[in-house]
C-alpha cells in the first residue's frame, strides 16, 4: 500500500537562523493516525507548514500518495487540498464571524469548485453537520452562538466536507476545557472509523491527546525526530532521555 | 485556631447589572494550600483579583474578603498598597504582564526587595542574587543582567516567582501560572512553587483549570463554575470519590487522558 505521507529527510530554516528542521523522516500509513509531539520551538509548527504546502523544505522531499510534493505548482497545490485539510488550535479565531455556518462549511466545496449547485452544497453541509455531531438548524446560525467545542466541531466540518484523506490537526484541543477536550478527541478518533476513513495527524504538546488518538507518535526535539514508533511501544518504554522526561512530566491525577 | 490569613465570606461580582461571581466563601488558614479550579468563564481569575482588589474598572466586589484580618472589599487604595506584597503576592500565567521589557530583571527584583527592607547597594545586590538562587536559577549574575527577551518563558516565570516572594508575603496567589509553559518546564515551576512554600510555610492559593497539575500542589480544592461554588473538599476525597456531577465530569475527563497514556489506542 502507498504511504498517504512518506518524509524524507526533511529540512528546514528560516532566514539566517539555524535549522528549525533537520533530517525528519517518517510515514503514515492509511489508516494510522500520527501523532507529532514535541514542546515550543521543536519544530512542530514548522513541520506543519511543509505538509500543508505553505512553505518548502530547504532539504529532503515530501511525498504525498506516492508523488514528490511540489509546493510551487498551483495544480499541484489544489490538488493538496483535496487530499489534506487542516484544523487549527483556536477555533474562535480561526472562524469568521460574519459568516453563516453553512457558508463557512461549505468554503472548501465552492474555492475548490466540488460542487456548484446550492442544493448540493446544501446537502453536503448538512450530511456533514450529522457526521460531527452538530444539529441541522446549524447551519443558518453563526460562530459566536456556539460554545468553544462546539466551534471546533464546525471547523473539523469545514475540513472533512471535501472528502479529504487526511487531516493535519495543529493541537486541535488545547484551547478546550477538559471536559469538552474528551468528547472532540471521541469526534476525531470516529472520523478514521467510517466507510470513508481519513488519517490524521496531531500535533500536540499533550501526550495524553496523542496517546488516546493515534497509533503511531514521533517526538521532536530542537527540529530533530528523537524517537518514533508504535504510541503503545513508546509509551511503555520510551528509549530517548527527552521522551523519558517529557512523560514524566505530564501533571497526572493521583491514582 | 487562629485567625486564617485569608477569609472570604460570600464574595460576589458584579457588572453593571450582571453578577459575574455569586456567594463564594473559603478560608485559607496559615501553611495552608487551597486550589480554586475552574473552566474559562467560571470566575476563578475574577477571584483572585478581587482578593488583590484589583478588580477592573466596571467591576465591584461586595461581600467579604480578609487579609490577615483587614477588610478588602471597600477599603481605600492605599490600605490596599500596604497590604500587597505584605500580606499577599500574586503570580499571574503570563510573566511578561509582570516584568518590563525594558528593564533588566535584576533592577526589576531589585525594586520590591527594597521596598520592605532599606539595604546598602552591595547589600541589595546579594539579597537580589539570592532571591534568583532560591527559585532555582543558578547562573543568577546573567539572569540579572538580563532583559526580559533574553531569558526563556520558564526563566521568567521564576523570576516573577521571586519577585512576588521578595516581599515576605505569607499568602502567595499564583494564577494558572504554568498555563502557558511547556510541560517539562512546567513540572519545574510545580516543584518549585512546592519546595518555597513549604520552606516559607506560607500560604498558597493555587488557580487552575487543570485538576491534574492542582493536584501537585494543593491538598484542598474550591471548584467554581459559572460563577458559583459548585463543590469542595479535600482533594484526595473529591477524586476518589466525586459526587456532584460535574466533579464527576471533570475527574472522569482527566482520567481518560491519563488512561490512554498508560494503555494508548483508545479512550476509556
Amino acid at each position: 500500500m502507498t504511504a498517504l505521507l512518506d518524509a524524507r529527510g526533511l529540512g528546514f530554516a528560516y532566514r539566517g537562523r539555524p535549522d528549525a528542521l533537520a533530517g525528519v523522516s517518517f510515514t503514515v500509513e492509511p489508516g494510522e493516525n500520527l501523532g507529532i509531539v514535541g514542546e515550543s520551538g521543536a519544530g512542530k509548527s514548522t513541520l506543519l507548514r511543509l505538509l500543508l504546502g505553505l512553505a518548502r523544505p530547504s532539504s529532503g522531499e515530501l511525498l504525498t500518495d506516492g508523488v514528490v510534493f511540489d509546493a510551487r505548482s498551483r495544480a499541484t497545490l489544489r490538488a493538496h487540498r483535496l487530499f489534506a485539510q487542516a484544523v487549527f488550535q483556536d477555533p474562535y479565531s480561526s472562524l469568521d464571524p460574519r459568516q453563516s455556518v453553512e457558508r463557512i462549511i461549505a468554503e472548501p466545496l465552492r474555492s475548490l469548485r466540488l460542487e456548484r449547485s446550492r442544493a448540493a452544497i446544501h446537502t453536503r453541509v448538512a450530511a456533514v453537520l450529522e457526521s460531527v455531531g452538530l444539529p441541522a438548524d446549524a447551519a443558518g446560525r453563526y460562530p459566536h452562538e456556539f460554545s468553544g467545542g462546539q466551534r471546533q466541531r464546525i471547523a473539523i466540518a469545514r475540513a472533512i466536507v471535501p472528502s479529504p484523506r487526511l487531516l493535519l490537526a495543529d493541537e486541535p484541543v488545547s484551547a478546550l476545557d477538559v471536559s469538552t477536550r474528551v468528547r472532540i478527541i471521541d469526534l476525531l478518533a470516529e472520523l478514521g472509523t467510517g466507510a470513508d476513513p481519513l488519517t490524521v495527524v496531531v500535533v500536540s504538546h499533550d501526550i495524553g491527546v496523542v496517546a488516546a488518538l493515534c497509533t503511531r507518535m514521533l517526538v521532536l526535539e530542537n527540529g530533530r525526530v528523537v524517537e518514533q514508533g508504535r504510541t503503545d511501544a513508546v509509551l511503555a518504554a520510551p528509549q530517548h532521555p527527552y521522551t523519558q522526561r517529557l512523560l514524566a512530566s505530564v501533571p497526572r491525577l493521583p491514582a | 485556631m487562629s485567625e486564617p490569613i485569608l477569609r472570604v465570606d460570600d464574595l460576589g461580582v458584579r457588572s453593571g447589572a450582571g453578577s459575574l461571581l455569586r456567594d463564594v466563601s473559603f478560608h485559607l488558614a496559615g501553611g495552608q494550600r487551597l486550589g480554586l479550579i475552574g473552566e474559562s468563564g467560571s470566575g476563578k481569575s475574577l477571584t483572585a483579583l478581587a482578593i488583590m482588589g484589583l478588580l477592573p474598572d466596571g467591576l465591584t466586589a461586595h461581600g467579604s474578603i480578609r487579609l490577615d484580618g483587614s477588610q478588602v472589599v471597600g477599603a481605600a487604595e492605599r490600605a490596599l498598597v500596604g497590604m500587597r506584597g505584605r500580606v499577599a503576592s500574586v503570580v499571574f500565567q503570563e510573566p511578561l504582564t509582570a516584568l518590563d521589557p525594558l528593564m533588566r530583571l535584576g533592577r526589576q527584583l531589585a525594586e520590591p526587595v527594597q521596598r520592605y527592607r532599606s539595604l546598602s547597594r552591595a547589600d541589595l545586590r546579594e539579597a537580589v542574587t539570592d532571591a534568583l538562587l532560591e527559585v532555582g536559577l543558578d547562573d543568577a549574575d546573567r539572569i540579572a543582567r538580563s532583559y526580559p527577551h533574553e531569558v526563556s518563558g520558564g526563566q521568567r516565570q521564576r523570576v516573577a516567582i521571586a519577585m512576588a516572594l521578595a516581599t515576605r508575603p505569607q499568602l502567595l496567589i499564583a494564577d494558572e501560572p504554568t498555563t502557558a509553559l511547556d510541560v517539562t518546564v512546567q513540572a519545574g515551576i510545580l516543584e518549585l512553587l512546592d519546595r518555597v512554600i513549604s520552606e516559607r510555610g506560607m500560604s498558597l492559593l493555587f488557580i487552575s483549570h487543570d485538576l491534574a497539575v492542582v493536584s501537585r500542589v494543593a491538598d484542598r480544592v474550591v471548584l467554581l463554575r459559572h460563577g458559583e461554588v459548585a463543590d469542595r473538599g479535600s482533594l484526595a476525597e473529591l477524586i476518589a470519590r466525586p459526587q456532584h456531577p460535574y466533579t464527576r465530569e471533570l475527574v472522569a475527563g482527566a482520567r481518560e487522558l491519563d488512561g490512554a497514556i498508560d494503555h494508548p489506542g483508545g479512550l476509556a
